[in-house]
């Protein structure tokens, strides 16, 4: 058991001990469930992208992209997903490496389901911030 | 979460959602890149205003009217196949216009001139949660 201070600590700053890797939840990217991608403009010149993958007719894994929309192509500003185990957002867009942050573990297809409102908001806070 | 979010936010939050929970994509129609482009309107849009969103998207798109209650999706294309009874629809006159001109044709389908707009299947559905 941590110590006295230590607990204080890691209270003070919602530290806790990382899930274990097999207690994550990660839908198999083979198994030939189906995938569809939406697109909806925020304004002429962003759209939020949704990729979303289907098992049994629920959401099993889900990616959310702030796309800026140019003349000739498209730029990532900013995602989130639910792959490996985690909800994490790309702060970058996959721009620059090592952009992951990691907002909130996921251990069933539930939570994968539940974290939407949670992605959403993200990517919407950024979209606001972008203005 | 939700902090001060206009009508419009609203209901492209709302939108989102129900595609993505409800897995729509067998009754919308896909861009040539295999994708569903999404336009979310309020029923005093105007045509014109959503007009211009379907030809940045590319010409077809999936167009959700937004209700408190409920939503009313029918799909938008460029292809009027020969219909015979189109409507001149000026600019400025609102989606829900158009929805109800719609709704007294059997075929709940429709072509409305502005540019060339074929406005089809409409249904209504239940927002998910």
């Amino acid at each position: 058991m941590p110590s006295r201070n230590d607990r204080i600590r890691n209270g003070r700053s919602g530290r806790s001990a990382s899930p274990p890797p097999e207690s994550l939840y990660e839908h198999p990217s083979d198994d030939g469930c189906p995938e569809d991608e939406y697109f909806v403009e925020l304004d002429p010149d962003y759209q939020i992208v949704e990729r979303v993958v289907y098992h049994d007719g629920r959401i099993a894994e889900f990616a959310m992209i702030l796309v800026r929309v140019g003349p000739s192509r498209h730029t990532q500003v900013y995602s989130v997903d639910t792959k490996h185990g985690y909800l994490h957002q790309h702060i970058h867009g996959h721009s620059r490496p090592h952009d992951r942050q990691d907002v909130m573990p996921l251990f069933s297809q539930f939570d994968v389901e539940e974290s939407w409102d949670t992605a959403y908001g993200l990517v919407k806070t950024k979209y606001s911030r972008l203005e | 979460m939700k902090t001060t979010e206009t009508i419009r936010e609203t209901a492209v939050r709302r939108v989102m959602r129900t595609v993505a929970r409800r897995r729509r994509s067998d009754d919308m129609v896909k861009d040539q890149d295999g994708r569903f482009p999404i336009i979310v309107a309020l029923p005093d849009d105007t045509v014109e205003h959503v007009e211009s969103q379907r030809l940045r998207l590319g010409g077809v798109a999936n167009l959700f009217v937004a209700y408190p209650d409920k939503l009313v999706m029918l799909e938008i294309t460029d292809d009027d196949g020969g219909d015979a009874d189109p409507a001149d629809v000026h600019p400025g006159a609102t989606i829900e216009m158009v929805l109800a001109w719609i709704r007294q044709k059997p075929t709940q389908s429709g072509t409305i001139h502005i540019g060339i707009a074929v406005a089809q299947d409409m249904r209504e559905m239940e927002y998910s949660l």
